[in-house]
């Protein structure tokens, strides 16, 4: 597996850890795994609108936490 | 022109504006704004054909460089116009997209991926693409377009186009629910089904209106995160994304009905302008990589991103492989 690899399934872990230390609250909407521009990955959280501040953290296992506010998807 | 040959000669042409050399033009014109071409899609000389749209803000010479290959390579076939406004770059994918637009709407016999479809007591979503299974050729979509969301029975009838674009059973019954993968409440991984084709409407034309042929590939979220997809759906035509998150976990959707349920392991496409990849009626729209590798089936979105499910664990539901 190379480093890039790697890193990701480290960053897919992290995000699954965390995907479960925060449940399942309303204002949750996913937990997965974004990249930067550098290639380094991050893991990208998605909450509602009108979600409250800082219930995420801004870091987990040495990943960055991007939070990204967004409407619910609806079946289309 | 074919729609998808000009969508190919708008890239292409497009290409050229980087060579031209813009001092000399500013020279000749004297613009007090910015000189600008674009390349888009105009109406042919007969329905459903197509020429390739030379746009400028400054009336281009006879033998100009960029707009001499422009025409060349379009055979002539082309619609040079000077304007007062031209549309970034970003926007000549949306007028070859618009062009697209009712077409996909329409009653398109034999059966073709990205058009109007639905369950006969739906609205209309997308026919996704054509998968081999071992009872045959099978429609590929949402089960939300399909099997109503759980609710059709299997052997219920698939309209083309779907209702609200005119379907009726009577007239426009192409074939019949086969399987669908029934949505839950937490822990789903697709949103899919497969319905039969009536022999009178069996595709022989597998590519993808605007984009092309499929090809063999199995590309895995990780490969495509930070890259740009493509699909073409029945609301927004064709479009180009790029891939913002792979592998949510606890994706919700709301549906129709008013339930909300919740999907792992999902895709999620965003454009980078930051308008919609995708609106209601894309549903079912096949998603693929920039080099028409077969990424998921799209199911899910809101102004902002799209949800798409990968393709893999839908194949294996329905023991199904992508007609290529």
């Amino acid at each position: 597996m190379d480093a890039q690899k790697k890193l990701f399934v480290e960053a897919d872990t992290a995000a699954g850890l965390l995907s479960k230390k925060l449940g399942n609250p309303e204002w949750l909407l996913g937990v997965g795994v974004g990249a930067g521009l550098s290639s380094g990955f991050y893991i990208s959280v998605r909450v509602t609108l009108d979600a409250p501040e800082n219930l995420v953290p801004a870091s987990f296992n040495d990943f960055p936490v991007e939070i990204r506010r967004q409407n619910m998807a609806k079946a289309q | 022109m074919k729609l998808e040959s000009v969508i190919n000669l708008v890239e292409e042409s497009f290409l050229d504006l980087g060579s031209i050399n813009w001092l000399s033009i500013y020279e000749a014109v004297g613009a007090a704004k910015a000189p600008a071409i674009s390349y888009g899609v105009a109406p042919g000389a007969t329905p459903n054909s197509y020429r390739l749209a030379i746009r400028s803000n400054f009336p281009v010479w006879a033998g100009m460089d960029v707009v001499a290959k422009a025409e060349k390579r379009a055979k002539g076939e082309c619609d040079i116009r000077v304007t007062g406004t031209i549309r970034a770059p970003r926007r000549i994918k949306n007028t070859a997209q618009n062009a697209a637009l009712t077409e996909m709407k329409e009653r398109m016999r034999p059966l073709r991926a990205g058009y109007s479809i639905g369950h006969h007591e739906i609205t209309a979503g997308t026919l996704g693409t054509f998968v081999k299974t071992k009872k045959g050729i099978m429609i590929l979509s949402n089960n939300h377009v399909l099997a109503k969301s759980n609710m059709a029975k299997l052997g219920d009838a698939i309209l083309q186009p779907g209702a609200y674009d005119g379907g009726v059973l009577a007239n426009d019954s192409v074939g019949n629910l086969v399987a669908f993968k029934k949505i839950v409440e937490t822990g789903n991984v697709m949103d899919a089904a497969i319905a039969s084709i009536d022999k009178k409407f069996m595709p022989t034309d597998f590519t993808l209106p605007g984009i092309g042929k499929i090809k063999k590939g199995n590309v895995q979220p990780v490969d495509i995160l930070g890259e740009k997809v493509k699909k073409v759906g029945r609301t927004t035509g064709l479009k180009i994304g790029k891939v913002s998150a792979i592998n949510l976990r606890g994706v919700k959707v709301s549906y129709h009905h008013g339930t909300v349920c919740s999907f792992d392991n999902q895709i999620e496409v965003v454009m980078e302008d930051g308008s919609g990849f995708s609106a209601g009626g894309d549903s079912g729209s096949f998603v693929v990589s920039g080099d028409n590798q077969p990424v998921g089936l799209l199911f899910a979105g809101s102004d902002t991103h799209t949800i798409i499910s990968p393709i893999e664990a839908i194949l294996k539901e329905f023991g199904a492989e992508i007609i290529l």
